[in-house]
């Protein structure tokens, strides 16, 4: 694979041993002292004015130290952008959806904490409310926010080339509609926040989150507190997927809780709050025209999307573009046309997802296998003559530098047997294949970038000081593989202190694909300051030049001469004693066009770099029944150079089992009237071990990227954003019909074999 | 994290006590069996006993027999579905109550979750089964006493599902049970009759009586099968169940044929197939769809649980058309 010492190695990850010896603390573990329990009263209401809120009685029961309501904030509205600024994170004027934060306790114990919430009165006068995003822009509709008409909380418009006009040239034009439901994240860990306020002024906060210095940023807005004395510590975090992104209304309540008590107060949410009161997924409705040539050549395309958002922005705008933006990255689209539509509806605040867009990604995918088949073309084939190649320029001005995209297709075709099976199963099984590119990072001005420190202990072992962090995904033990490659110093023997934002520098999160890229060019960086530092103390002591030398195993030594060698420690000593201190220092912004804007400008380089990647499945369908189960799955991601190709292997395997399983055939939020029906583990139909394919074969494109470091790319998001296509045209495959709603659950395919039967049969 | 309220917690060791501390409790306290099922409910509020009496400790009802001269088999209502699963017993003569105990849940549920506990299992439901937050803003439904349905509307009684996996396979089999009611006296019935059909009550229990043991007679002489359709391959309740039974030595051919369902009413629907389906071979293919058309007429469900009820009607037709094929291989 390539000369390194460590990477591209499948070596254990550093974390290991702390989750399985349950060792690892997260949020809900940790304790402090005088620790106060707190409690969120939630709106029991999907659309309400709120007349009155009257907390008297709750503050006077025993062992109640604290009550908060709208009245103890500056009134600060909080968004990702400053034109989505339109939550206050606690109700305010009125109540937008069921579960809205209102008041919360903060008390000795859980019991009187609950006390407390039950004798707070909140007087409401209900309004009409609107649960489906299409109603929701219907004139007449309740207005959720009075500013915004019909309710649209973003309109991402894009215009390329001429697209009527090419369609008046198309030799086929096709037009759909998918759609998906409601859907949650299912990280399980249920969220959790720890605030304290110290009488310094300064205030210190545990929640899970993929992004510290984004809620750091947040808090300091809202609480009126210095950047400097916003201190996000860094707890292990069980699961992001997107999710946990965005600032959230616990973070802002349990630090007033705290602000009021001046104690520490900790608030876990249940499971039911977990996924109401933090994130939900955009349910979709697409409907997408596409015309093509006869040979297949996508011509033309226009694309409308309607998304429920929610009660409030979130990453409203990223929202709205990402699935759009994920179909660019992966083919040439020389006239496209989105008008994407995210819109306000009564329902929980919908975020970023990992599997973002499946009635998008998914539908865009089998109706360029509906046009295959009508075309006489292969799946796999209209796939290549589509594909982007390097060099390439994406329809809104993103250059492509290395691109995998059409070997990954190729091997994952190859490894399915492809040419044997497509077409040539018997009845109920069947094969299919979803490609797609992804954006390693957005363009996000001063907070696209990061930074990193590197220091060493007289004793010759480094830390390494990054803004980055790890939700699950293996952050913390890819930079130190980047360092231990780089410092000659084993991975074991590097100690990180990550994501913690009062040691820590501005960082880009870990909600872009962008960590390995961004943050790891950084770690590079300051590992190579460090070592040019070390070599040339090194130089002095073995009387040689710098160039001639390197480290291994914490020896440096002549490369030339193998006999001129000094330990590490020695080195740094020297340093220590000469007042030359070796302290490493790096940093990374990335290449992207920083006036591109989602809403108001989306052209440009959007990324430095993209990934690629290629996904086919197997399916048996049983006809009886409608079932589907996974038979074979098998991946192969151009993440241009794996950095541990056991974290690639293990995110798609991952993938498979959340956007393949999970979003594309079972998971979905049931709503009646603003209100969850399934928030929970028994009732949401997160996949079970059970569930999941046995045989999931993934491997590495390598492409060896010019701009990421050592040539690595994003490696997370190629099986879980192109499951859906996979996996519905391999269901057509095997019993020739497509399901245009996801999740594609048992009932609606076998609805679906019984029209056709009766169709024809005539 | 969600936490369950404060009660109190009495663990009789013997019959004695355990009667001893019914009667002290009277109408404050509820049993509680392996546990697995109430104590969700319990930190969601969905009940609030005062006191819960455990049946856990009491190794009395904790056995499987069978007497060779009456053919019976008798099971003690606390045996753990583990128990029975891994029971020589239960695989020599009934079988298909494995496969029924294997459905449930999940691993961690069944090593403590008992037979009884899955009898008495109450009836649910997607607007029942739900927090003490949740259900702020909402008015009362039937089963919470109150004067409405919140999941069908305009419905004029509980629709709350009947979820329980085990009884419908021992109903298929006439088995009986033996209940220690108010008087503290022994009485036998059928399982079917235990059952009200009703999704506010579902079973005829008084406050304070129970199950102590599961009877099942001429158990040789019956075949019995169980499936059970589920989104999860784990975890979940059944979106429907179907039990089938016929007397054995048949010779290919159906004798006393017998379906029960689960899941797609309030209570478990028994169906005498005796109708269509007696005499006739096992691979009558006419006769099999005549059956499992009746079946899915026999099914009620509505939109109150997993699935759709369109397709959990479909499927009950569907999982007999299995077992019945599983016949014929």
């Amino acid at each position: 694979m390539s000369n390194y010492k460590i990477l591209g190695k499948g070596i254990p990850r550093i974390d290991t041993p702390q989750k399985a010896t349950g060792d690892a603390l997260y949020t809900a573990d940790i304790k402090l002292p005088n620790m106060l329990v707190g409690k969120v009263l939630h709106s029991p209401l999907a659309h309400a004015k709120i007349l009155n809120i009257d907390v008297s009685k709750a503050k006077k029961v025993p062992g109640v130290k604290a009550v908060i309501t709208r009245d103890d904030t500056f009134g600060e509205k909080w968004g990702v952008f400053k034109y989505t600024r339109d939550h206050q994170l606690i109700a305010s004027d009125k109540v937008r959806f069921i579960g809205e934060e209102v008041a919360a306790v903060a008390a000795v114990d859980e019991e009187t904490a609950l006390e407390a919430l039950d004798l707070i009165k909140v007087d409401y006068e209900p309004l009409p409310a609107v649960f489906d995003a299409e109603e929701a822009m219907k004139d007449g509709a309740p207005l959720i926010h009075e500013d915004h008409p019909n309710n649209i909380n973003i309109h991402v418009k894009i215009d390329v080339g001429d697209v009527d006009k090419a369609f008046e040239k198309a030799y086929l034009v096709r037009e759909d509609k998918f759609t998906s439901k409601d859907e949650g994240y299912g990280m399980l860990e249920p969220y959790a926040v720890i605030a304290y306020y110290h009488s310094d002024g300064s205030i210190e906060i545990w929640m899970p989150n993929a992004s510290p210095h984004t809620k750091a940023k947040a808090l300091s807005n809202l609480l009126h507190i210095p950047l400097n004395k916003v201190i996000v510590r860094r707890p292990t975090i069980g699961g992001a997927f997107g999710g946990r992104s965005d600032i959230f209304p616990l973070d802002f309540i349990t630090s007033l809780l705290s602000i009021k008590a001046r104690r520490p107060v900790k608030v876990v949410y249940t499971r039911e709050e977990s996924m109401i009161c933090t994130r939900q997924v955009h349910s979709m409705v697409m409907y997408a025209k596409t015309g093509v040539t006869k040979d297949g050549k996508i011509l033309a395309q226009d694309i409308k999307v309607i998304m429920d958002g929610g009660a409030y922005s979130s990453t409203g705008p990223i929202a709205a573009s990402v699935p759009f933006l994920v179909w660019e990255e992966t083919y040439k689209l020389e006239n496209v046309r989105l008008n994407s539509y995210r819109v306000y509806t009564n329902k929980p605040i919908r975020g970023m997802y990992r599997c973002h867009g499946r009635a998008f990604l998914g539908g865009l995918g089998m109706q360029l296998d509906m046009i295959a088949e009508e075309l006489g073309i292969d799946p796999v084939e209209i796939r290549l003559r589509n594909a982007l190649n390097p060099g390439d320029m994406q329809a809104t001005k993103s250059k492509i530098y290395s691109c995998g995209l059409k070997e990954a297709i190729k091997k994952a075709a190859e490894k399915i047997e492809w040419d044997k099976k497509r077409g040539k199963l018997p009845f109920g099984r069947g094969v299919g294949i979803g490609a797609n590119g992804m954006m390693c990072g957005f363009p996000m001005g001063i907070r696209g970038g990061s930074s990193c420190f590197v220091k060493f202990n007289e004793d010759g072992y480094p830390t390494i000081i990054s803004g980055v962090i790890d939700n699950g995904q293996g952050n913390y033990h890819a930079m130190v593989q980047i360092a231990s490659e780089v410092l000659g110093v084993p991975p074991e023997e590097i100690h990180i202190v990550a994501g913690d934002t009062e040691v820590t520098t501005l960082d880009v999160g870990a909600y872009s694909q962008a960590a390995v890229l961004v943050s790891g060019n950084a770690v590079k960086k300051a590992c190579e300051d460090a070592k040019a530092q070390i070599l040339k103390l090194a130089s002095e002591m073995l009387n040689c030049s710098e160039d001639e030398l390197d480290i291994e195993n914490k020896i440096v030594f002549s490369k030339k001469d193998k006999s001129k060698q000094v330990p590490l420690h020695k080195v740094i000593r020297k340093g220590l004693i000469e007042n030359r201190h070796v302290m490493g220092r790096g940093h990374y912004m990335p290449e992207v066009s920083n006036d591109r804007e989602w809403v108001k400008n989306p052209v440009g380089q959007q990324a430095t770099t993209f990934s690629f990647g290629a996904n086919a499945v197997e399916v048996e369908v049983d006809t009886n029944t409608g079932e589907v189960k996974i038979i074979n799955a098998v991946g192969f991601h151009d993440c241009g150079f794996p950095i541990n190709i056991k974290g690639v292997q293990g995110q798609y395997e991952g993938s498979i089992a959340s956007g393949g399983v999970g979003s594309t055939l079972k998971e979905e939020h049931i709503f009646k009237d603003g209100k969850v029906l399934n928030a929970d583990f028994l009732e949401y139909k997160i996949p079970t071990s059970l569930d999941v394919p046995e045989n999931v074969y993934a491997d590495a494109v390598i492409t060896n990227d010019p701009k990421g470091p050592f040539g690595a790319k994003e490696a997370g998001l190629f099986g879980s954003m192109n499951s859906f296509q996979a996996i519905a045209n391999a269901i057509y495959d095997a019993v020739g019909v497509w399901i245009k709603d996801f999740p594609i659950t048992p009932d609606k395919i076998l609805k679906a074999l019984e029209e056709k039967r009766l169709k024809d049969e005539g | 994290m969600r936490k369950l309220p404060v009660f109190e917690v009495i663990q009789p060791e013997t019959e004695e006590e355990l009667l001893l501390f019914r009667h002290k409790y009277h109408d404050r306290f509820m049993f509680s069996s392996g546990g697995t099922g109430l104590i969700p409910e319990l930190k969601k509020r969905v009940y609030s006993p005062e006191v819960l009496i455990s049946l856990q400790k009491i190794s009395d009802y904790d056995y499987i027999l069978y007497d060779q001269a009456t053919d019976t088999l008798k099971i003690g209502a606390t045996t753990k579905l583990k128990t029975i699963i891994n029971s020589d017993l239960i695989e020599k003569y009934f079988s298909g109550l494995i496969d029924a105990a294997k459905s449930v849940a999940m691993p961690q549920v069944r090593n403590v979750a008992t037979i009884g506990g899955n009898i008495c299992l109450d009836t649910r439901c997607l607007f029942f089964n739900q927090s003490y937050e949740w259900r702020r803003g909402i008015d009362k439904c039937y089963k919470f006493g109150g004067e409405k349905c919140n999941a069908v509307k305009g419905g004029k009684r509980c629709f709350a599902v009947f979820a329980a996996d085990i009884p419908i396979i021992l109903i298929s089999v006439n088995a009986k049970v033996k209940i220690m009611n108010e008087l503290d006296e022994e009485v036998v019935i059928p399982l079917k009759e235990f059952y009200t059909g009703k999704g506010k009550k579902p079973n005829i229990l008084k406050e304070g009586e129970f199950i102590k043991e599961i009877i099942i007679e001429n158990i040789s002489k019956k075949e019995a099968f169980f499936k059970k359709f589920r989104l999860r391959q784990s975890i979940d309740f059944p979106a429907c169940s179907v039990a089938f039974s016929f007397d054995k030595d048949s010779n290919g051919k159906f004798k006393n044929p017998v379906a029960v369902l689960g899941a797609v009413d309030s209570g478990p629907v028994f169906v005498d197939l005796k109708g269509i389906l007696e005499g006739k071979n096992f691979n009558d293919d006419e006769a099999i769809e005549l059956s499992a058309k009746e079946l899915e007429k026999r099914a009620k469900p509505v939109d109150n649980f997993s699935s759709t009820p369109y397709y959990r009607k479909k499927m009950v037709g569907i999982l007999f058309k299995k077992i019945v094929q599983s016949l014929e291989s």
